[in-house]
């Protein structure tokens, strides 16, 4: 009996496999596609930072950290190639990419110690990270340049920075504090030489709240230090807090305006003043110049001396030079002013020309006039006195020409001056001798035998005519009557000039009152004269008298 | 700090204050004058302005030391000018000395019409350390009518004074009346 068994069939049974043998190999690819998936959606963008030095970061190590939150790490470092700078790719998570921005900033945090501040400390522990500033303006970029130092302020913090300018830096530094009633509100975050390296800008930035009690006439001065002052009151030293003593630092005030004052934008440039009271000395800003020639000595107005209007500092004497003409040896004596147009409440933005608004005071008469600033130190200071008088402001090289007017003591002097010289021109003796002569020669006349005779013939000769015209016709008596009037006329003139010839001798006499009362006056200025001297001695002995009395 | 600046305060306030200041001032002491009627005056002389030297012309009593040093005290002061006090002097003793004269200065209103003046130039006058008074003096007297000079010369005197500031006062008054007493001899 025999059977036939499909060896295919049997030998086809054994070789098929089960599907499910593959599933595993796809369900591998699966989850490493999705891993792979993952791993790349997971990233966030890459971007290169440059840094100056990268001290302490590490290629696959260094994190980068926001607030203490990872959100990214160095993937590489690299040298650039003019070995300057490192170059570090850092790869931020995919949910951080998103806040970068143009004015992202990026730092390497580390353990920093100053006078004013000690940070980064935890990187001790935990080792150097850098820290990022995800910026608020701009649309992201690959590459960014990293700061060399941490930011004193980042985009998150509430406050505003504004700009302060000064002369040098000094004490000051990244660092310093802003005080507000020894309260400290803000720091010093940056400065850097201004545009025409003249001058130093400070970046300060001051914590919300208290950014908005900055105005537009908000004043800062720098408060580093004590500052003695030794007055008529006494001697007062004057700090702003016990750190500011050795640290330094920036306090401000804001003080009443008549508008109210305005609030003060981002960014706004201020003065920042050396101490408290150089507030009142020249300002930084906008200046205009103008020549100004005084007649006379110019002895006590020195450089700095103040320019003031109605007792308002409003400028600084620049300059003060002699100027010889080698021609006509003509000697003037030019003073070179600048004129603050903020003082004289002209700002920047106020929309008015100050130049413009100058030259139309000069026009109705401002001009500029020496005045005594110290009776002790004989300092001299100009004043810019309305004078009512019209001048004009001249166009001139390498300044305008500022019109000048005498100061009072010279006008004084100068009146006293012409009066003594017509005083001294009035031909006394002359006039004396001339009305001596003349009171002499009326006396003569009128008791000169001649008239005398005259007068006598000219009564015979009306005694004659009387009797013609008691011979005449009637027609010729109102001419005999017209010429005996006449005569009565002239007897009375005669006497008359008699009577006044007497009378100047009255007033012209030793005891006349006119005599007696210029013989006083002159006494007076005698006594006047000598108590003047003997003043100007004792105070050439004893000149401290003026200060502490006698 | 600001104890310290109290302390200097108060320190200056207290060296700027002093109490109420009484100024003595000195003046050449006069003889009593007599009065004289219109009728009694023969003649009138009048007394130019004095001639002080310029070391004098001041308010402060000048002080001759004893090695020629001229002294300046400032608390020494005169009343009035010294040649006004000067020529007010003369005029006195010269009416007491010389009896019916009326000698006025030049500043009086009765100045006029005078017979005579007399002109008086002080070379040296002051006290050489209130121990010893010294006075020296030009003088010209001359008619008033022709400017005729009719006497001319010089005098000195020293007085013994005993030290004090009041004795030497009273001694540069006595010189004045030595003076007067020369003058009147001239013009008598």
């Amino acid at each position: 009996m025999s059977s036939s068994v499909p060896l295919t069939a049997e030998t086809s049974a054994n070789h098929r496999s089960s599907p499910w043998i593959w599933l595993l190999p796809i369900l591998a690819i699966l989850v490493a596609l999705w891993l792979g998936y993952r791993q790349f959606a997971g990233q966030g963008p890459e971007v290169i930072v440059v840094f100056e030095d990268a001290a302490g970061v590490e290629a696959k190590k260094t994190l980068v950290r926001y607030k203490d939150v990872t959100v990214g790490r160095v993937e590489a470092l690299e040298i650039s190639d003019d070995l300057q700078n490192v170059i570090a790719t850092i790869r931020l998570n995919k949910n951080f990419g998103s806040q970068l921005h143009d004015d992202t900033r990026f730092w390497v945090v580390q353990p920093r110690v100053t006078l004013t501040e000690v940070s980064g400390l935890d990187t001790l522990v935990s080792g150097t990270y850098i820290g990022i500033d995800p910026g608020a303006d701009g649309e992201p970029r690959t590459s960014y340049a990293a700061l060399t130092k941490p930011p004193a302020y980042q985009s998150s913090s509430n406050g505003t920075a504004f700009k302060l300018v000064t002369n040098a830096v000094g004490r000051l530094d990244i660092g310093t504090p802003i005080t507000f009633k020894q309260i400290t509100v803000g720091e010093l975050v940056d400065y850097n030489l201004t545009s025409s390296n003249a001058q130093v800008e400070f970046t300060a930035f001051i914590n919300a709240p208290f950014d908005k009690l900055i105005q537009k006439n908000t004043r800062f001065w720098n408060a580093s230090g004590i500052q003695f002052d030794i007055n008529s009151s006494g001697v007062t030293a004057d700090f702003d807090t016990i750190a500011s003593i050795w640290a330094g630092s920036v306090t401000f005030e804001t003080p009443l305006t008549l508008d109210g004052g305005r609030a003060a934008a981002p960014n706004d440039r201020f003065v920042l003043y050396d101490s408290r009271n150089a507030i009142d000395a020249p300002d930084l800003g906008r200046r205009l110049y103008y020549q100004m020639n005084f007649d006379g000595s110019l002895r006590g107005l020195n450089r700095g001396a103040s320019i003031e209007f109605r007792g308002i500092r409003v400028g600084t004497v620049a300059d003060v030079q002699v100027k010889v003409d080698p021609d006509t040896l003509e000697v003037t004596l030019p003073v070179l002013a600048s004129i603050e147009p903020g003082r004289l409440g002209l700002s920047e933005d106020s929309g008015i020309d100050p130049e413009t608004l100058i030259k139309r005071m000069v026009d109705r008469g401002l001009q500029a006039q020496l005045k005594t600033g110290s009776l002790i130190t004989g300092t001299l200071y100009v004043e810019l006195a309305e004078t009512g008088r019209s001048a004009t402001l001249v166009d001139a090289e390498p300044y305008p020409l500022f019109p000048t007017a005498p100061n009072q003591f010279d006008e004084i002097t100068r009146g006293l001056t012409n009066l003594v010289d017509k005083v001294q021109n009035i031909p006394v003796d002359q006039i004396s001798d001339e009305v001596l002569a003349a009171i002499s020669a009326v006396r003569k006349l009128v008791e000169s035998p001649s008239i005398q005779g005259a007068v006598n013939s000219a009564s015979d000769t009306l005694k004659n005519i009387d009797k013609l015209t008691g011979t005449l016709s009637d027609d010729i008596a109102p001419i005999t009557r017209s010429t005996e009037a006449a005569i009565v006329q002239a007897n009375k003139a005669l006497k008359a000039l008699e009577n006044a010839a007497n009378g100047s001798q009255n007033w012209l006499g030793d005891q006349s009152p006119i005599v007696v009362q210029s013989s006083r006056l002159m006494r007076e200025i005698s006594d006047t004269a000598r108590a003047v001297r003997d003043l100007v001695d004792y105070l050439e002995r004893n000149p401290s008298s003026v200060i502490f009395g006698q | 700090m600001k104890f310290f600046a109290l302390i200097f305060a108060i320190l200056l306030v207290a060296s700027c204050a002093s109490g109420p200041a009484i100024d003595t001032r000195y003046t050449l002491s006069a003889p009593p004058a007599k009065s004289l009627s219109s009728s009694q005056v023969a003649r009138k002389v009048i007394i130019a302005p004095v001639l002080l030297p310029s070391e004098l012309k001041r308010s402060s009593i000048v002080v001759k030391r004893s090695n020629g040093e001229m002294a300046i005290d400032d608390d020494l002061r005169w009343a009035g000018s010294l040649d006004d006090q000067i020529a007010r002097l003369l005029a006195l003793h010269l009416e007491n000395n010389l009896g019916n004269t009326l000698v006025v200065t030049e500043q009086s209103t009765a100045a006029s019409d005078a017979d005579f003046s007399i002109t008086v130039d002080i070379n040296r006058f002051e006290p050489v350390e209130f121990e010893r008074v010294e006075l020296d003096a030009s003088w010209t007297v001359v008619t008033l009518g022709d400017q005729r000079k009719v006497a001319s010369g010089r005098s000195s005197h020293q007085l013994q004074a005993d030290g004090s500031v009041s004795d030497a006062i009273k001694k540069m008054s006595d010189a004045v009346g030595k003076l007067a007493e020369d003058l009147a001899i001239e013009i008598r």
